[in-house]
């Protein structure tokens, strides 16, 4: 089954100053289950892509289907919606609610989704659970350590059961035990059978994927599996 | 998103920034506190008056000369009228020219001071019927007696005074039978009356009564009255009466037309609706000046709600990549700013009630007005009100640029 189909797609910006062209002719498919590494250095357009993936931004160009609907006939609502059900995000800055507990951290995207109420705590604690933060339930995220914060910010991703899964460069704020712990995650979730798409500039990190896709200048470069 | 829970995390964002919070209210705090305060005072002012006027005896109608005043000029020209007479008094007397007409006595302003052995005091000197004073006003002798109409027909300089008048001139002497000054004429002093302060728009502790014809011969040396008092038999017939006394007035002079009257009838219930009318346009005034302070508070929500939107663009796209539609944070922002105003309100209303009790207890320590404190229902309910659509309105703008964002530079933003 493929999640992820886009088709040639572009992403051109003009807002201020000179015409930028940060992605051109991208063609690039994922099926379920695949745990894909993007890699690239800076400015590569690498994060470009994984908005355009993750349906927070519009390509200028090409067609886009995710889930095999065409993102582009989408309204708001319905991104809203996909982004909710379907896609769980990981990023680099962890993005917890500050003053916040664990638990109405990982609560966050219930509350925006069909699932009802009464299921809400068992989903929560079975998404904390699975990354073994229970015993932190309470705690407020300036009282966790980096690593746990990301921890925290993957079961948010996860407590919806969504098909696809980006982590927007996950290791980059932990020292290399937090995020070699951090990647054992991804790799588990992904032996569940979840999708998996990390984004790294991280040599050691991408090779962890099983297929690596690598960026440069707005333009795929090469598209390798691993063995 | 529901909107219970979109209250309980706009009610949970505020309660984890709480200084923020109380400082960004406080300018509605003090807005509905100042409403409620000038609405109670509002209440209080009109229910006090009303109050006394009433208790005068609606039975009573005064007859003024110059027309009824409309603005500053007619007042002017109220005072220099000379329209009412001994011969006006005399053609109203007729019974059956005022069949409902009990009891009337002319009044006369005199200005000046009171002087005994030296010793002047500066009181209230009317030429007016003692008796229907003290039937009027509720009042008792405490000593001597009152002068009757053979004292008014030989004009006797004979005068009862007030409680104050008496502790001023004669402090713990006794006053009856002794002689008082007021412009170089002597007066002897017959009664005194049972002290009762305040009433009205005079203190019955600070007045000379002497005969209205005395005061005519001796003091002011005119032959027109200042008004004459007239009583009705109840006050069911006090409007025929008015009638009555307009018709025969108009008679009198030759007037067709009413908008030429050189009188005006002023009843207490005309009395009463027009301080009421007076004090509702000053509430109403002084509310819309206190509004403007509203707006101003409103503002300063505004402004820190825009902070706010800024600091928690992060959270915003956050949100939005968890999920929510942009109809979710729109109605979060909306919601803060609808709570903060609406809390700011309640708050207002219970210190303005609060402030206001305890001004009225004050002024009717200090003052000895029987001011009594009316919980304005219609200000309290006008006051949250106004401050939940402050808070829609003001909040709206911010509310907007929030939910705006798209969620990539939301979520780039440091």
């Amino acid at each position: 089954m493929r999640i992820i189909d886009a088709r040639s797609i572009g992403k051109l910006y003009d807002d201020d100053g000179p015409l930028t062209i940060a992605l051109e002719d991208i063609t690039l498919c994922i099926n379920e289950g695949e745990f894909v590494a993007i890699m690239g250095p800076s400015g590569s357009g690498k994060s470009t892509l994984l908005h355009i993936l993750g349906l927070l931004d519009n390509p200028t160009s090409g067609e886009y289907l995710f889930d095999n609907i065409s993102v582009g006939k989408l309204t708001p609502d319905q991104i809203a919606l996909t982004r909710n059900e379907k896609i769980g995000f990981v990023f680099q800055a962890f993005n917890l609610l500050p003053r916040t507990d664990v638990y109405h951290n990982v609560l966050l995207p219930l509350m925006y989704s069909r699932v009802p109420e009464a299921e809400w705590e068992t989903r929560v604690r079975t998404a904390v659970d699975a990354v073994g933060l229970t015993e932190r339930i309470e705690h407020e995220p300036s009282e966790l350590s980096g690593g746990e914060k990301q921890r925290v910010a993957i079961a948010r991703a996860i407590v919806l059961s969504p098909s696809i899964i980006f982590a927007d460069e996950p290791t980059g704020n932990l020292d290399s035990k937090s995020g070699e712990h951090i990647m054992d995650i991804f790799k588990r979730l992904n032996s569940e059978g979840r999708t998996v798409v990390v984004i790294t500039h991280d040599e050691k990190i991408g090779k962890q994927a099983r297929r690596l896709v690598k960026i440069k200048d707005g333009r795929i470069e090469s598209d390798t599996a691993i063995l | 998103m529901k909107f219970i829970h979109i209250y309980r995390t706009a009610f949970f964002t505020l309660r984890s920034r709480k200084s923020r919070s109380a400082l960004t209210i406080l300018g509605i705090v003090i807005g509905i506190t100042a409403i409620m305060m000038v609405t109670a005072a509002g209440r209080g002012a009109e229910n006090l008056i009303t109050g006394e006027l009433g208790g005068l005896g609606a039975e009573t109608v005064v007859i003024q000369p110059g027309k009824e005043p409309k603005g500053p000029s007619d007042f002017a020209q109220a005072l220099l009228s000379d329209s009412i007479k001994k011969r006006e008094l005399e053609a109203l007397s007729h019974k059956q020219n005022v069949p409902d007409a009990v009891e009337m006595s002319p009044e006369i302003f005199v200005s000046g001071g009171v002087s005994y052995q030296g010793e002047t005091y500066r009181a209230t000197v009317l030429g007016f019927s003692p008796q229907f004073m003290m039937r009027n006003l509720g009042l008792t002798l405490a000593s001597g007696l009152v002068f009757d109409d053979s004292d008014v027909v030989s004009k006797a300089p004979v005068a009862v005074i007030g409680d104050e008048v008496r502790r001023e001139l004669f402090g713990d002497e006794n006053s009856i039978g002794k002689y008082i000054t007021i412009k170089n004429k002597r007066f002897r002093v017959v009664g005194v009356y049972e002290k009762k302060g305040q009433v009205v728009f005079f203190n019955v502790d600070e007045l000379v009564v002497v005969p209205y014809t005395t005061a005519q011969t001796y003091l002011t040396g005119t032959d027109h009255y200042s008004q004459i008092v007239v009583r009705a038999s109840s006050a069911e017939v006090v409007e025929r009466m008015a009638f009555d006394i307009k018709r025969t007035l108009r008679d009198l002079h030759n007037i067709n037309n009413p908008t030429d009257d050189d009188f005006h009838v002023e009843t207490q219930q005309g009395l009463v609706d027009q301080v009421s009318t007076i004090i509702g346009a000053f509430t109403l005034f002084l509310t819309f000046v206190v509004t403007i302070s509203l707006v101003v508070g409103g503002v300063g929500v505004m402004n820190i709600m825009l902070v706010s939107v800024t600091e928690r663009t992060r959270e915003i796209g956050l949100r939005k990549a968890l999920g929510a539609t942009n109809r979710d944070i729109m109605l979060q922002f909306l919601t803060e700013a609808v709570l903060l105003t609406g809390v700011g309100g309640l708050i207002g209303v219970l210190i303005g009630s609060v402030l206001s009790y305890v001004a009225s207890i004050a002024i009717r320590s200090f003052s000895g007005l029987e001011w009594s404190f009316i919980f304005p229902f219609t200000g309290a309910l006008m006051g949250i009100f106004v401050s939940v659509l402050v808070g829609l309105i003001f909040g709206l703008y911010p509310a907007h640029q929030a939910s705006k964002k798209s969620p990539i530079e939301a979520l780039r933003y440091e």
